[in-house]
């Protein structure tokens, strides 16, 4: 492996006490100085980051791979090279797949194709029930052993509360995280749609905010109750964000993300039923758009993920409500955040904060963090206009509503454990 | 001389997929974009096809040689029929498609339908669907030369039977912004009453009231232009026009109304409350008609009813909408 | 250009009198008059009158019986057809402003027929033009007329009737 300086660079730290115009130097995999050479580095490849940004390497807190068993939407081979293009070089994998993760064994597939695929790293979080049954508690300390980061429902409803609360407590009780995306399904009862204004003029089933807000309060209660540490996930009205944010003031240990899309766009997109903007939790009103813009700003949201969800032509090709949910959306996470930053919805340093030091923080990592002695996990940042087409799309799921957009950055260079993963042509 | 005759009705051109050219009608989906000047046409060309059901050969050769397929994945008798109907008055050749929805549970078999049709070189789908938003896909998803009427599609658009609503009570009010008109019942599910909301909104008529308990009025149905009642009688006073919706029997299982004995107490339209409405005030009801429940059956059959007068109207005005839109 | 209210007076006269002695010479008591929408269905209204008559005239929209659909598609204003239930066993009358292509001639034969058998169909016209397109030939005729490629005749009316002729749009 050959090693690495990387001159110039601005580096973007929220992590970290270093910020601004430095030199890095990577040996081994290892950021062994900051501005000097601390240990003689041999015959390095020199990078000029001169007027570009360095970030430390993305963490992504939620990914689909589809992979095993859902092969014909996505590869983990396909999508990763969707995410270092992204600067992404470490993805939480949604155990949502065929089979279910949902043993030990399984984590081990995952990581063992991962290895193989050798470009970002994964962690992957698994199922919380056996089979995602919403009822069975799977084996949380073995699959913590082999690898887990944490452990999930996905969309899958647990439908006793007093599941819920026992899950919780034997998290809690061996410092296990629960990743809870908050929707009770019985009042979300089969909706596609925000219930509003949209879903009244379409005649589509809605979803009402209080369908998330409840199970947010529960979880939040719950928590408290158990002492687990609870990340809620993909956190979509204002209802939501005045719970989380109450909670949080009182102290416990609550932190929560949302995905990259909701930041971009309500109810009014869907239009005249547009498929493409046919998500879980689905966009909801102008109000709540703007809370959760304030939200990433206040950081009562500490956390942005790309929600990826991958999906062939057939998911989206049909009457709306017969469509799958998600945006395949890895490939423009940097790029739609630096969007955010360009709108002055956030600063630069808090934007970034939430995709590195912050989630590493919640999983418990050391990365997302630019240091001497750090693995050298990191992003360059090159500042250019471009429009992204439908030609430019790695992942294999082509179903993204933001063909055409303009952006002003575009990722140079991904480097993970100090080799260069992607480098753009 | 009628020789060579400009078409020269007015359509403002509008951006929707309804309207493909100044002049021509092509898909009809929805009312919602529909120019006024565009309703008013439709509605006067029915006048005229009114009459054929009248002479001794009940057709025209209008359409003849044109090809009109019914693709229901819907049960239906009633708008099937008069679908066939209007249909074989204008001299097209016609086709009835059933498709059981319940084994289809994929998008694919949608569109893999519809190519397989399009094979077959039909001119013109007539489509009802149980998913708001299918006639919108399908019209996406069909080659050019191809009109698809919406029959009904989900909660979403019933646009002909809006368009013989308000032909019916065109009948008996010739202007419509001196009107107020009412509908009552499960608003929540109905696609006729988003239509009908849209149609009237557009034909200008100054006061439309939804009634219904608050478990079936859009939460938020202000949006769309008209002022929700839940007490039927205070709903229903002085209204000129009261369209009556089915209550369908899920609605009592799934807790949305607790029985329907109080139902049609409060919702019901009883002969009591003709006291209510206007001394000119007439009664619809877009069938099928469920007696004792929504309507009881001296109004329903009463002289302030014109719910027959509906349904042979709905030929005519499906016999204006077939014409207008199938392709030359 | 226009014809003189009295110049299309005179038109009327003269295939009043032709259709008069036509009925004499052809024992025809009791004829349907009908007229084509929108010019013919005056001349026929007319006629009836002038004719002592009983009642209306019959009329004619032949919108639904063109046979350019699927050049133009449909004209959403149609006028009223008035006929009585039957045509059968009836002289019919058939009354037009202008014989042009034939084509008109051609709907409204075939409308006729959809209200059953006539015994006769007599076609009277106030003025032919040059351009015949389908084999009819008027019975009864007001005025020939040879006019250039790029005008139009038409009628205007009910009261006066007026013949004009026009550029094509």
């Amino acid at each position: 492996m050959s090693d690495l300086i990387i001159k110039s660079g601005n580096l973007i730290n929220p992590g970290g006490d270093i910020s601004g115009v430095h030199d890095i130097y990577i040996k081994n995999g290892d950021i062994i100085g900051i501005d000097e050479d601390n240990t003689k580095l041999n015959s390095p490849r020199i990078i000029d980051a001169d007027g570009c940004y360095v970030l430390p390497g993305l963490i992504d807190l939620s990914v689909r791979f589809r992979e095993p068993g859902l092969e014909k939407e996505a590869t983990i081979h396909s999508e990763s090279k969707a995410a270092v293009s992204s600067g992404i070089t470490t993805v939480c994998y949604m155990p949502d797949t065929q089979p279910v993760i949902d043993t030990p064994a399984q984590i081990k597939l995952v990581e063992e194709i991962f290895k193989n695929v050798n470009l970002c790293k994964v962690k992957v979080l698994a199922s919380l029930t056996k089979g995602l049954d919403g009822n069975t508690l799977s084996p949380m300390v073995e699959l913590k052993e082999a690898g887990a980061v944490g452990l999930t429902n996905c969309l899958n409803p647990i439908k006793d509360p007093l599941v819920l609360r026992r899950a919780m407590e034997y998290a809690s009780g061996q410092n296990i995280t629960l990743f809870y995306q908050p929707q009770n399904e019985f009042l979300a009862n089969n909706g596609c749609v925000h219930e509003g204004k949209i879903s009244n003029k379409l005649g589509l089933p809605g979803i009402p905010s209080a369908a998330e807000s409840s199970a947010v309060a529960e979880a939040i209660l719950l928590s408290k109750l158990t002492g687990v540490k609870l990340h809620l996930c993909r956190i979509s009205c204002q209802e939501s964000l005045m719970l989380i944010s109450n909670a949080q003031a009182l102290g416990l240990s609550i932190t929560a993300d949302v995905a990259i899309h909701q930041l971009f766009f309500d109810e009014n997109s869907i239009n005249n039923f547009n498929s493409d903007y046919h998500v879980m939790p689905p966009f909801r009103s102008n109000e709540d758009l703007i809370s959760l813009q304030k939200g990433i700003s206040d950081d009562t949201i500490s956390v942005i993920c790309s929600d990826h969800q991958p999906h062939n032509e057939d998911a989206k090709q049909a009457p709306f409500s017969n469509t799958q949910p998600g945006i395949s959306s890895i490939e423009l996470l940097i790029p739609l955040i630096m969007d955010l930053v360009d709108s002055e919805l956030i600063d630069l340093n808090s934007a970034i904060a939430k995709v590195t030091s912050n989630p590493a923080n919640i999983l418990g990592l050391e990365s997302g963090v630019i240091e001497q002695g750090a693995v050298a996990d990191l992003c360059i940042l090159k500042k250019e206009e471009w429009v992204f087409k439908e030609s430019n799309i790695i992942s294999l799921g082509k179903n993204t509503p933001f063909i055409g957009k303009k952006f002003t950055t575009f990722v140079d260079k991904t480097i993970c454990n100090g080799k260069i993963i992607y480098e753009k042509k | 001389m009628n020789e060579k005759n400009d078409i020269d009705f007015e359509a403002k051109g509008i951006n929707h997929n309804n309207i493909v050219s100044q002049k021509h009608l092509r898909h009809f989906l929805d009312i919602e974009n529909l120019p006024k000047s565009l309703i008013l046409d439709i509605l006067d060309l029915a006048e005229s096809f009114a009459g054929v059901s009248g002479q001794p050969v009940k057709k025209v050769p209008l359409l003849r040689g044109k090809t009109i397929v019914n693709l229901f994945f819907e049960a239906s008798t009633r708008t099937r029929t008069t679908f066939e109907l209007a249909a074989k008055r204008l001299s097209a050749d016609f086709l009835n498609i059933n498709v059981d929805f319940s084994a289809t549970k994929k998008g694919e078999t949608l569109l893999d339908t519809l190519r397989n049709l399009e094979a077959m070189h039909c001119d013109m789908f007539i489509v009802r669907h149980p998913s708001s938003g299918a006639a919108e896909f399908i019209s996406k998803n069909v080659s050019e030369n191809i009109s698809i009427i919406n029959a009904g599609d989900g909660r979403h658009a019933h646009p002909t039977q809006a368009m013989l609503d308000i032909f019916t009570i065109r009948k008996y009010f010739s202007d419509f912004t001196k009107i107020k008109v009412a509908i009552v019942g499960d608003i929540l599910h109905s696609r006729v009453a988003r239509s009908l909301m849209h149609a009237l909104r557009i034909l200008e008529v100054p006061e439309v009231r939804v009634i219904g308990p608050k478990t079936l009025l859009p939460n938020g149905v202000e949006h769309m232009g008209v002022t929700p009642y839940v007490d039927m009688d205070e709903g229903i006073k002085g209204c000129n026009v009261v369209i009556m919706l089915r209550l369908q029997n899920e609605r009592m299982s799934s807790s949305f109304i607790p029985d329907e004995h109080e139902y049609y107490n409060l919702y019901g339209f009883t002969p009591d409350r003709l006291d209510l409405i206007a001394k000119n005030g007439i009664v619809m009801h877009p069938g099928p008609v469920n007696r004792g429940v929504e309507i009881s059956s001296e109004v329903a059959d009463g002289d302030r009813s014109v719910i027959l007068q509906q349904v042979s109207n709905g030929i005519a005005v499906r016999m204006a909408i077939l014409s207008l839109s199938m392709q030359p | 250009m226009k014809y003189s209210k009295d110049q299309t007076q005179e038109l009327l006269l003269k295939i009043e009198n032709s259709l008069r002695n036509y009925l004499l010479k052809n024992n025809i008591k009791n004829p349907i008059i009908i007229g084509v929408h929108t010019g013919g269905a005056w001349i026929a209204e007319w006629l009836q009158k002038a004719l002592d008559a009983k009642g209306s005239a019959a009329s004619l929209d032949i919108s639904f019986y063109r046979d350019d659909f699927s050049r133009i598609g449909v004209n959403p204003r149609v006028g009223k057809t008035e006929m009585p239930v039957s045509v059968d066993d009836r002289h019919v009358i058939l009354v037009d402003d202008v014989l042009f292509t034939g084509r008109t001639t051609r709907a409204a034969i075939n409308e006729i027929f959809d209200f059953g058998r006539p015994l006769s169909v007599t076609l009277v016209v106030l003025v032919e033009r040059n351009g015949k397109e389908l084999p009819f030939s008027p019975d009864i005729i007001g005025e020939k007329l040879e006019l250039d490629n790029d005008k139009n005749i038409k009628l205007l009316g009910p009261d006066p009737m007026i013949i004009e002729i026009v550029d094509k749009k």
